[in-house]
């Protein structure tokens, strides 16, 4: 990131190559199609070359602001191109192995594997409604709309799913990401 | 002073947009004081990026790295040519040498 904020092209090239794909596939699940994915994905990146200086190693992992915001602005394209027609079908999560490219790159497949086993752990109703507010973007008036349950019941649901993703995912998610950052790193 | 799981909850909360105003301004309160429980935050960050990897695999069309590049390229302040001598100037002749924008972007 330093050597992006020194306007060094071939290191955003680098950073592009290396996280343009679960990007990528983030903003398609959040946005919903090929042209709103190609959108968001430019624009995160025309935002990191712009504003790489503003980057806070301390605040966390290169991954994890690139992933964040591609889902925040994943969620406003749709809401601006949609506007209050919203995706109310709980979809498959994709909890399937077979989906995954066997090209990519090792610690996306890893990381994959351990997040999986960490939603796996949850109750149904968690994970339902984790789900629908992260890659649906639904407010949590929304999940609780959809899934016909008191907004309380949403909020617990939602909260208790995140806490207990957090716990069982617990260690594993900063040796993940370092392996995540590891290209990104300084040379 | 909140207790660590109302905390917990508060920031998990906060990650899919679930708080009310008043919840936010007491986490935002403790935060302040707290550096335990602002790592504990960045955690649930992390928490959050870890799921967004397990959107099903979906391929960018070849040609997106190079129009992001593109992009950038042409964002890319061009520098004022030299008083005097050849010089290689990045975009060429005609180019309208406008400054480097300011970045408002958010840190999400």
């Amino acid at each position: 990131m330093r050597r992006i904020g020194e306007r060094d092209e071939r290191a955003l090239e680098e950073l592009v190559r290396r996280f343009k794909r679960p990007l990528y596939s983030l903003a398609y699940r959040v946005a919903g199609s090929d042209r709103f994915a190609e959108d968001v994905v430019q624009e995160v990146f025309v935002a990191v070359w712009r504003d790489a200086n503003r980057y806070d190693p301390a605040r966390g992992a290169v991954s994890s602001w690139l992933l964040t915001m591609t889902r925040f602005r994943g969620i406003d394209m749709l809401r601006r191109e949609t506007g209050a027609k919203r995706r109310t079908v709980v979809v498959d999560l994709s909890l399937r192995a077979a989906d995954d490219d066997v090209h990519e790159e090792t610690w996306l497949r890893t990381r994959r594997e351990t997040v999986r086993g960490a939603l796996r752990e949850l109750s149904e109703a968690q994970r339902e409604a984790v789900t629908m507010a992260f890659f649906d973007g639904l407010t949590h008036v929304e999940v609780a709309e959809a899934l016909a349950i008191p907004l309380g019941t949403a909020k617990s649901r939602i909260r208790l799913g995140l806490i207990n993703l957090r716990t069982f995912l617990g260690e594993s998610l900063s040796e993940s990401v370092a392996a995540a950052d590891g290209a990104g790193r300084e040379r | 002073m909140i207790d660590r799981d109302l905390f917990i909850h508060l920031v998990a909360g906060r990650e899919l947009g679930g708080l009310d105003d008043a919840e936010a301004i007491e986490l935002d309160r403790h935060l302040l004081g707290c550096a335990t429980c602002a790592a504990e935050e960045r955690a649930f960050d992390g928490t959050m990026a870890a799921l967004a990897l397990l959107a099903p695999a979906h391929h960018p069309p070849q040609s997106l790295q190079a129009s992001i590049m593109t992009r950038i390229r042409a964002m890319t302040p061009v520098p004022d040519p030299a008083p005097s001598g050849p010089v290689a100037v990045i975009g060429g002749e005609g180019s309208t040498g406008r400054r480097w924008p300011c970045g408002h972007g958010r840190r999400p």
